[in-house]
This record gives structure tokens, C-alpha cells and sequence, in this order.
């Protein structure tokens, strides 16, 4: 089964190369201009997966993520030029799953939509990420690096459980503090970056140039891991 | 408000304080005599004591004491009368107890009661003796008593823990350290033990386990260091509350306030250093006040008064100059304000022939004021520099009112005269009466008097029998000079005195006047430049001087600038007295002391200890010094322009705030209009040629080509839009030369409607073109661009399927090009903003492919050609209706005409 995306972009160029690229890469492609037209386009279309331009003429893209949310879960990755952070944990709040700044490497955007796709359906996340040097079990609760089994906290082994569990994928600080601070603590960011910090030095994470636990600052984490591991 | 009764209340604490330390003094004295145990001689140190009572002649009666059987004690006791003890019967026994009646009734200065701690027997008076100690010394009987230190109430759990004796018999600490004495009687424990072990304590049984329970050397050393303890203790309370006492006191002295009162004659030089010399002494703030009832014109007096002033805000006096009609009735109301309770002035000066005046110090004192009056009289000859003498313009208004006084009678006589055949003597009388009446309510009482007499005489003259003679030869005559005094002295005391309130009125609404239009107009001043003019000008008028305000530019010496400008440039001595004043922010220049040869004033303009600007004025050279008037009048009209300059530095602050979000704000829109119209074809062409790179054996050969158009037209746009970027800076700089040619205006058109269907073939666009339109001298391609700009926005903005109209018209002078859509239409007040760089209606990337800049582009080029472009309505305020203007060639050769 071919999966479908949705694109709602005002930029005609851009569509129409991302709609080449798409449908090259394997995908069904549908395509919208503006806010109304695309939201109509995902009611009829029921795709995998939606691309989403924040600067539509009619309407915003945060407005019609928010309005999509009351209704479907699909997985939304943002694709804009505007590249504040306040933009970004906006969207990421308001349901996106991922955020794509203009121009970027259609190399990058087609491993976003791969792990955003994937993140949909469990059943296909492998319970064991190994890759020679890091290996995570999910199912047994264990982590080690080269074969030596690490100590973790409840907490840290929490927060990598749940960046795992996405590989790829950014997830906020908010959504990391709620899920596993609860909704008191979605304001007290420094807990997480404790945490991370000491799970960089655990699993032996350079912080200035970290491999597996990458800050996307001002927004959350992404845990990365080769998605040719995961087959 | 809430000062005043601040003050109040630290008031009332304070005589509270003080009657406390009064009332201890007068109250009874109790004595204790406190022991660490029993047996260290407390009672015989309180009889010794007493006994230096009795032989200082002191009325000693010994109400209680134990004597313990010991026989040095009881030795001492022959010497006192001893009230008997009264016998209560309890439990089939009769015990002895302190008989509180007897002693009441005896009334001795002192009485001895010992065993502070006891506690009476059932069916007493008080359960304890203390108690019984209260109520003799609330009958102000002295009293002596003995304590051991365990009984003391807040020692009872420390007691315990030495001795572990539970001691049931406590007294409050509170009663022990009230007492106005407590006499340690001190033994050393070894002692101590050695007198009872001799029996000099206890009898000899009970001496023994007394030894071994109680009188340990540890228990009686931790006991005598508590005892010790509780002497220093209550000692330091009662310094405490004597250094509470004193100190508010203190206090109470320094809310204390001299007022001086200078009146119109006193001699004010002497009373000014008289009451140095009592603040001095008392350290207390001190009030120098004069009350202008508006008696004094003269000049020499005033002059005299102010400088008296100046010398007391010298020595440090608060000034003050109040006006009322009557000193007396002034300065009551005045001194109760502002909490007054010492006036010093002088005796004055009885009228000797008003003796029954009374003088205004007897006047303060039987006012009924809790105020000291310190009166001072000055010795002779000091007395003498002010002049007493009417001053010149009264003398001159004086002689001017008797002749007036003499015409007024001449014409009542003739009045009279003429009407004496009809009206009978009684009738004619009033009219005289009107006339003095009239004089004194005019010119008041000395023309009252004068004018009477003269009626009087004239009265008498012409229309008394015998006529035309002053012999007095009826008692109604008499009667008639008196009625005509009385009326003088009863109607022109009064008359002077509603003129002078009249006068007081007039120059205070004046004041308040100048003040109050100077408040107007300093409302609406909105810059400091204005600020300053306005001052000087409202000055220069209120003074009748010339007024200028010099504000300073940098710290640079004599860097400054003058408003209104200077007609002539200042002499050195006045720049000199500029620098002065501004260094040290006083007076300087003429009438003070400093530069006083200047023709000038100059009062610094002072916010806190910062100096804002410089006034200067110049009076008339008639005048002699600075009015109070005046004084207060500058001080208060500068107060006003301080107020309004922090007023204006706020606004200027608040709006500099306002322009510096606006410009964050508008390179925050331009940075996302760059970024927007920079990375979005940027993003269309990485992307294409990524997915050329990437998935090359996926693509077709038709997804290839579309590949390939889409990086040579988002290149294109991107170069055009880098284009505009280029040149938008460049009109900016205004460094834009063009090289003009001549064109017709169908061409340029033409190319631009052709160039426009290229990028909306959907467009649909009518020209229309006046006949007979003459060749442009322009430069081809900007135009082409303006024109295609305005088109390519009205395309933008308009329905697919509404036709843009394009009409040129011209007249002698410009050529007009209006471009017309039907499309959504730009409100009125965006119709500027339009042509702002960067002007972006909706944030950001949400906006059609918009530059952001085609506009202004425009306007800069058109601008360059010497032309206007402006946004209107449409016809029937449909759509947008874009108008340019542009001079033709005879114009702009005229043009350059006039400019050389």
C-alpha cells in the first residue's frame, strides 16, 4: 500500500517539486494552495502524512493545525521559512510532529517523513535499537554501551525510553515534561536538561556535538539512530 | 494629614512616658533586700537601713519582722515601734499575722514588712504579702521588705533544678523589679554554712538537715550568682526606663519651633539675633514671619524687611511673609497649623494716645494658646534706623484727600445752603453726614476727621443762628460736632480697612492669576525650547523686566543657549555670573552679593541638586531690590517650569520608547520579508536540484524538465527580487542617475503590458490614451518598471476575471498615467504606508508573492523623475486607483530656472 501526503503550500514552484520528489520517492501525492482548500484536501484524502506551509494566504498554518487537530491525528511536519523558536514549540505544541525550515536538503525531509510515518504504527518499532555501539531494550528495561550494561534512574531511563521510542523524531520539552514529570512541571525545563546531560555522559555523548541525544534548541529533543538499523 | 497625626500620636507616647517617670518618682518607694538564702542577713541590713531612715528624721514603724530567734536581729529591734500582730484564728491554732488595718491607720513614712514571699493565712485580707505591700504603697507609704532569691516566680523551674525544691511561695517578677531599690545582701557560701553550722540560721535539729538538703556550697553559689543576676537586672531596667524618659524628652524638646514674629515697626535686626541666640541654646528649629497687612508702601521699608529676612534664612531660619488684614488674626490660625509653641517678638510701641490699646504680645498671651511668649524690648538707639514717619506717597495721598475733603464739605454747604429755606436744621445736618461718611469710606479715617471738623465749622458758620459766625451757643451743637466725629472715627478705620483687604484680594488674585494662566499655558508646551520661552516671556511680563532663560548644551564652560535669543551678547561679568550661579547653583547678579555690579539677576533652575537652566532678568534701574512679591512670584512660577520640564522628559521619554518598538518593529518585518522572499524560491530550487540528485533513477524525463524549469524560474524571480533589493538601497541613498530620453508614453506602456502577460497570461488589461500626448523625456526602463510594478500589484490583488484599466491624460505642464483595479481596495489610512519599504500588510510570509518593495520602488523612481505617485479610491470606491504624475519637459526647464 502506497502512503498519501497531503501538501498545502501557496508557493506553486515548490509544490510542484515537492510533488515530483514525493511521487519519485514512492508516495501519493495531493496538493493544496491555501488553508481551506487543504483542510477539505485531508477530510477527502485521509493521508498518511501532511506537509503544512505556516504562511498560507487565508489562514495560518498554526490556526488550521490547531483546527485539524479537533478532528484527525495525522502527522503534520511543518515546512516554512520562518525559523524562530517561538514558531517552532508553537506548532510542535499545537500537534505538528516535526518542523522542516526553507530551504532544506530533500535528503533530510524524506527521512523526516520516513520516521514521522513509521512513528504512526507501533507494532512496526523494533523493540531492541542496537547498533553496535548503543543498544537499547525496550521490552527488558536495559541499556548498555559495548556490552556494558548502564545504571540509569528512573528518570533518565524515562526520557531516552521515550526519545527512543520516536526515532528521529523531535519531541518537545513540554510533551517530555508532561509525560514524564506530569502537568505541574511542563515550565521546569531545567529538570530535563539535567537529565540529558547526564544521560550524554552515561551513554558517552560528546554534548557539543552529541550522536545520539540532539538538542533542537529552545524546542525538545530528538533521539537519532540509523533507520536502516530499525528494519 | 496622616503626618500630622503621625506626630500626634508620638506625642501622646511621649508625655506618656514622661508622666510614667513622674508618676515612679512621687510614687511610694519599696526597698527589697534580696538574699541568695536564708540566714545571709537581710533583715538586719533592713533594719540598719531603717534605722538610717529614723535618724533622718523619717516617721519608721516596723510592721513585720521575723527575727529568727537570732540575737543581733533582735537587738536592733528595741530601738522601733512595732505595730502589734493581729491574731487569726485557724485550725484550732492562732497564728500571728502583718495586721494591713493597723498600718493604714497608723500611716508611717515607712514601714519594715519582712518576707516578701509569705503567704498569709486563710481569712486575711490578700492570700499574699505582697499584695498587702501593694496596697501600702498605693497609700503612699514607703515600705522595706526582704526576698530570698528562690521565691522570685520566673526562677521557679531554675530553682528546681539547682536546689530540686519545689518552691510553692513565688512573688512576680514584675513587682520585684518595679521596686525603685533592691539592696543585694551578699555572704559568701563558705560563711553562710559556718553560721549555720554555729545556729545563728536555724535551731540546731533542723539546722542539720537544712546542712544536708539545702545548703550545699554549690546550691548556695548557683543560688547567690542568680540573686546577683536578678539585682543587675532589675538595676538596668531602671536605667532603661530613666534613658526612655530622658530621650523623649529630648524628642519632645526638638518638635519644639520658635516662631519670630517681625511686625511693620519692630526692630527687626535685633530680634532676628535674640532669637539665634535662644535656638542656639535650645537647638530647636526656628520661624522667622512677617505679616503683610498691606500697610507698608514704602519703599525704604520694604527693602528693610527683606533684607531682615535674608538675614535669617541666612542664619538658618525658615522665611515666611503672610497676609491677612490683621497680624493678630494671621498669625493664630498660623501658629496652631504649624504646632507653634515659643513666638518671640518685640514689646512694640504704645500709641500714647490709644493707651488703651492693648499690645499684640498681651494680646498672644491672652489668646488661651499653650504658647511661651518671649518679649523683647529693644534698647533705644537701636530702634531707631526705621522711620516711623508717614512715607512720602501716604503724605502726598493724604493732602490730596483733605482738599478733596474740603471740596466735598464746600459743596454740602452749598447744598445746604441752598435748601435751608425748606428743610428745617435736623434735615439739613445729614447732608454733612453723607459727605463725611462719603470721605472716610473714600480716603479713610485722617480725611474722615479732617472733613468732619470742617463740616463741623462750616455747619456752624453758615447755617447756625447766629450765622455767618462760629459761636457756639446751643447744646445741639455740640451734639452735632460729636455725631460728626463719632461717623469719622467709626466709618473710616473701617473703610481703610475694606480698601486694604480689597488691595490684598486684588494682588493675590493677580498672583494666582499669573500662576494659574502660566499652569495653561505650560499644559500644552511640548518641548523644552517652548518651555522656556513661555517662562520668560510670562516673567517678562508678570516683572515688567527683561527676562532670558540660558540652558546649557554640554558641561563645556559657557556652551549654552539662550531663549528668547539674546539681542546682545552678555558682558563678561554677566557670563561670569552665569558660571557661578550654575556651579553653585544660587542667586548671583544684582541685589545679592555675588557679581552684584551686573546689571542682571540670575536665579538657577534647579531639580533636585540638578541644575535645568539659568534665569536671568533685568530690572528697571529705579528699582531698589527684590519684592517678596516678586520673590515669590519667580519661585513659583520656576517651580512650575521644573514640574512641566520632568513632565516633558517623561512624554519625550515615553516616545523615544514608542520609536525605538516601532523601528524594532519594522526591522523585525523586513528581516522576515527578506528572509520570506530570499528563501522561498531558494527552497524551490535546493529542492529540485536535491530530487534531481537524489532520486535521478526514479524520475521520468518529463518530472526531470519540470525539475529543471522550476530552478531557472525560482532562479529568475530570485535575481529579479535581488534586482529590486539593489535598487531600493540605491534610491534610498538618493544616489540614482538617470539617463533620460525621449519616449512615448504608449511604448513604455505597451512594453509593460507585454512584459506582464508573460508572468498572468489570466490578465485582462484596457489602455486608453488622450489624443495628441507629447513625448516624455524620462528614462524608458524605470518607467517600464514603475508601471509594471503598479500593474503587476493590481493583477495581484484583483479577481481573475476584472479587467485593469490603464488611461494617460496630459496638460500643459504634467503628463497623469492612472492605473485602476477592481479588486479589494487599500483603506484610506494605509494608502501612505503602501509606499513605506517593506510595508507589509499581513506579517510575515502570509501574503501573496509580494516584494514588499514594488511601491516603493516606485515612488523613488518616479520621485527621481521629478513626479508624484499616490494611492486612491477607485471609481465608486471599487478597487484601487493609482495615480502618477509627471512634469514634462518645459516644466522642469522652467523649474531649473527658478531654482538658479
Amino acid at each position: 500500500m502506497t502512503l498519501k501526503i497531503v501538501i498545502i503550500d501557496d508557493e506553486t514552484p515548490l509544490r510542484r517539486m515537492l510533488r515530483i520528489a514525493l511521487q519519485s520517492a514512492g508516495y501519493d501525492v495531493a496538493e493544496a494552495e491555501n488553508a481551506a482548500t487543504g483542510l477539505a484536501a485531508i477530510a477527502r484524502q485521509q493521508p498518511d502524512l501532511v506537509l503544512l506551509d505556516l504562511g498560507l494566504p487565508d489562514q495560518s498554518g498554526h490556526e488550521l493545525l490547531l483546527e485539524l487537530r479537533t478532528w484527525s491525528q495525522v502527522p503534520v511536519i511543518i515546512l516554512s521559512v520562518r525559523n524562530r523558536e517561538s514558531d517552532k514549540v508553537l506548532a510542535l505544541d499545537n500537534g505538528a510532529q516535526d518542523y522542516v525550515t526553507k530551504p532544506f536538503s530533500m535528503e533530510e525531509l524524506l527521512a523526516r517523513i520516513r520516521a514521522n510515518v513509521r512513528d504512526r504504527q507501533p507494532s512496526t518499532l523494533p523493540l531492541v535499537l542496537d547498533d553496535g555501539n548503543l543498544r537499547i531494550e525496550l521490552a527488558k528495561r536495559r541499556v548498555s554501551i559495548n556490552n556494558i550494561e548502564l545504571i540509569l534512574t528512573p528518570k533518565e531511563y524515562a526520557v531516552l525510553a521515550r526519545l527512543a521510542q520516536s526515532p528521529n523524531c523531535v519531541i518537545t520539552q513540554k510533551q517530555l515534561l508532561h509525560e514524564i514529570w506530569g502537568p505541574h512541571h511542563q515550565q521546569d525545563t531545567h529538570y530535563l536538561r539535567v537529565v540529558i546531560s547526564h544521560l550524554r555522559q552515561k551513554i558517552g555523548d560528546d554534548p557539543a556535538e552529541p550522536q545520539y541525544l540532539k538538542t533542537e534548541a529552545g524546542v525538545g529533543y530528538r533521539f537519532m539512530f540509523d533507520e536502516r538499523l530499525m528494519q | 494629614m496622616a503626618d500630622d497625626s503621625a506626630t500626634a500620636d508620638d506625642r501622646a507616647q511621649q508625655a506618656d512616658a514622661l508622666l510614667k517617670n513622674i508618676q515612679q518618682q512621687q510614687k511610694a518607694q519599696l526597698k527589697i533586700f534580696l538574699g541568695a538564702a536564708p540566714g545571709v542577713g537581710k533583715t538586719f541590713s533592713m533594719l540598719n537601713a531603717a534605722k538610717e531612715q529614723r535618724q533622718q528624721g523619717i516617721d519608721v514603724v516596723i510592721g513585720l519582722v521575723e527575727t529568727h530567734q537570732r540575737a543581733d536581729t533582735a537587738a536592733l529591734l528595741t530601738d522601733f515601734e512595732m505595730l502589734p500582730r493581729k491574731q487569726i484564728q485557724y485550725q484550732q491554732q492562732t497564728l500571728s499575722e502583718f495586721d494591713l488595718d493597723a498600718a493604714l491607720k497608723r500611716q508611717p513614712e515607712l514601714i519594715l514588712v519582712d518576707e516578701l514571699a509569705h503567704t498569709n493565712v486563710s481569712g486575711s485580707r490578700h492570700k499574699r504579702r505582697y499584695q498587702d505591700i501593694e496596697e501600702l504603697l498605693a497609700a503612699g507609704i514607703d515600705v522595706y521588705t526582704t526576698l530570698n532569691v528562690q521565691h522570685l516566680e520566673n526562677l521557679h523551674d531554675l530553682v528546681m533544678q539547682i536546689t530540686g525544691i519545689d518552691v510553692r511561695e513565688t512573688v512576680p517578677q514584675d513587682f520585684v523589679y518595679a521596686a525603685q531599690e533592691v539592696v543585694f545582701i551578699d555572704l559568701p557560701p563558705a560563711n553562710l554554712i559556718e553560721r549555720l553550722q554555729q545556729g545563728k540560721v536555724y535551731a540546731e535539729e533542723y539546722a542539720q538537715s537544712a546542712l544536708e538538703n539545702f545548703f550545699t556550697v554549690e546550691n548556695i553559689s548557683a543560688l547567690r550568682e542568680l540573686a546577683l543576676k536578678v539585682a543587675i537586672e532589675q538595676m538596668a531596667s531602671q536605667v532603661k526606663s530613666e534613658q526612655d524618659a530622658r530621650t523623649k524628652r529630648f524628642q519632645y524638646a526638638i518638635h519644639d519651633k520658635l516662631l519670630v514674629l517681625i511686625s511693620n515697626r519692630s526692630n527687626h535686626y535685633y530680634l532676628i539675633r535674640n532669637a539665634r541666640r535662644i535656638i542656639e541654646k535650645r537647638q530647636i528649629p526656628w520661624l522667622v514671619v512677617w505679616v503683610d497687612t498691606g500697610q507698608t508702601t514704602n519703599e525704604q521699608h520694604k527693602n528693610y524687611l527683606q533684607s531682615a529676612m535674608s538675614l535669617a534664612k541666612d542664619f538658618g531660619a525658615e522665611t515666611e511673609i503672610l497676609r491677612g488684614p490683621s497680624t493678630l488674626e494671621t498669625i493664630i490660625p498660623f501658629i496652631i497649623k504649624n504646632r507653634i509653641n515659643s513666638v518671640l517678638l518685640g514689646s512694640g510701641i504704645r500709641a500714647s494716645w490709644r493707651p488703651w490699646r492693648k499690645r499684640i504680645y498681651q494680646k498672644l498671651i491672652e489668646s488661651g494658646l499653650p504658647l511661651e511668649v518671649i518679649v523683647y524690648r529693644s534698647p533705644k538707639q537701636a530702634s531707631h534706623p526705621i522711620s516711623i514717619e508717614e512715607p512720602k506717597l501716604k503724605t502726598f495721598g493724604n493732602l490730596r484727600s483733605h482738599l478733596f475733603g474740603a471740596i466735598t464739605v464746600t459743596i454740602a454747604t452749598l447744598l445746604a445752603h441752598s435748601l435751608h429755606p425748606w428743610l428745617n436744621q435736623a434735615n439739613l445736618i445729614l447732608i454733612f453726614v453723607v459727605a463725611v461718611v462719603l470721605m472716610s469710606l473714600r480716603f479713610g479715617l485722617h480725611a474722615a476727621i479732617s472733613s468732619a471738623l470742617l463740616a463741623f465749622f462750616s455747619f456752624n458758620f453758615f447755617l447756625t443762628e447766629p450765622r455767618y459766625s462760629f459761636i457756639v451757643n446751643q447744646k445741639d451743637d455740640i451734639s452735632t460736632l460729636v455725631l460728626l466725629l463719632i461717623i469719622a472715627l467709626v466709618c473710616g478705620p473701617a473703610a481703610s480697612l475694606i480698601r486694604r483687604q480689597l488691595f490684598l484680594l486684588e494682588e493675590s488674585n493677580r498672583y494666582s492669576e499669573t500662576l494659574r494662566s502660566l499652569a495653561q499655558t505650560f499644559s500644552v508646551v511640548n518641548s523644552k525650547k517652548n518651555l522656556w520661552r513661555e517662562l520668560a516671556k510670562t516673567l517678562a511680563n508678570s516683572l515688567r523686566a527683561e527676562c532670558h532663560i540660558v540652558t546649557f548644551k554640554s558641561k563645556r564652560h559657557l556652551d549654552y543657549q539662550v531663549y528668547p535669543t539674546a539681542a546682545s551678547v552678555f558682558a563678561p561679568i554677566d557670563e561670569a555670573a552665569i558660571e557661578w550661579t550654575r556651579k553653585h547653583r544660587e542667586t548671583s547678579g544684582r541685589f545679592t552679593d555675588t557679581l552684584s555690579a551686573s546689571q542682571w539677576t540670575f536665579f538657577p533652575i534647579c531639580k533636585h541638586k540638578r541644575i535645568l537652566a539659568i534665569l536671568l532678568l533685568r530690572f528697571n534701574e529705579s528699582i531698589t531690590g527684590l519684592s517678596p512679591y516678586n520673590k515669590n512670584l519667580i519661585a513659583a512660577m520656576t517651580q512650575q517650569a521644573v514640574d512641566a520640564w520632568q513632565r516633558i522628559r517623561l512624554v519625550n521619554d515615553l516616545e523615544s520608547a514608542r520609536v525605538t518598538a516601532q523601528v524594532e518593529q519594522l526591522r523585525s518585518a523586513l528581516l522576515s520579508s527578506v528572509s520570506h522572499d530570499l528563501r522561498s524560491p531558494l527552497s524551490a530550487m535546493m529542492g529540485a536540484a536535491d530530487s534531481l540528485r537524489l532520486l535521478d533513477p526514479q524520475l521520468d524525463l518529463s518530472n526531470r524538465i519540470a525539475l529543471i524549469d522550476t530552478i531557472v524560474q525560482e532562479s529568475q524571480r530570485l535575481d529579479r527580487y535581488i534586482e529590486n533589493l539593489i535598487d531600493m538601497t540605491r534610491i534610498n541613498h538618493g544616489d540614482i542617475k538617470i539617463e533620460r530620453d525621449w519616449v512615448s508614453i504608449s511604448d513604455i506602456i505597451g512594453s509593460a503590458l507585454t512584459r506582464i502577460k508573460r508572468y498572468f497570461p489570466h490578465a485582462i488589461t484596457e489602455y486608453r490614451e488622450e489624443p495628441m500626448m507629447p513625448l516624455l523625456y524620462v528614462n524608458a526602463a524605470l518607467l517600464e518598471q514603475v508601471i509594471f510594478n503598479v500593474l503587476e500589484n493590481a493583477v495581484k490583488y484583483s479577481p481573475d476575471d476584472e479587467k485593469i484599466t490603464l488611461h494617460a491624460a496630459c496638460n500643459a505642464r504634467t503628463c497623469t498615467i492612472e492605473i485602476e483595479d477592481h479588486g479589494p481596495g487599500i483603506a484610506e489610512p494605509l494608502r501612505e504606508k503602501i509606499f513605506d519599504m517593506f510595508y507589509v500588510i499581513a506579517d510575515g510570509d502570509q501574503r501573496q508573492h509580494n516584494t514588499g518593495m514594488g511601491l516603493a520602488i516606485c515612488r523613488g523612481m518616479i520621485a527621481a523623475h521629478g513626479g508624484t505617485i499616490t494611492a486612491l479610491a477607485g471609481q465608486n470606491d471599487i478597487g484601487t486607483r493609482f495615480l502618477i504624475q509627471l512634469p514634462l519637459q518645459a516644466e522642469l526647464n522652467s523649474r531649473k530656472k527658478h531654482d538658479s
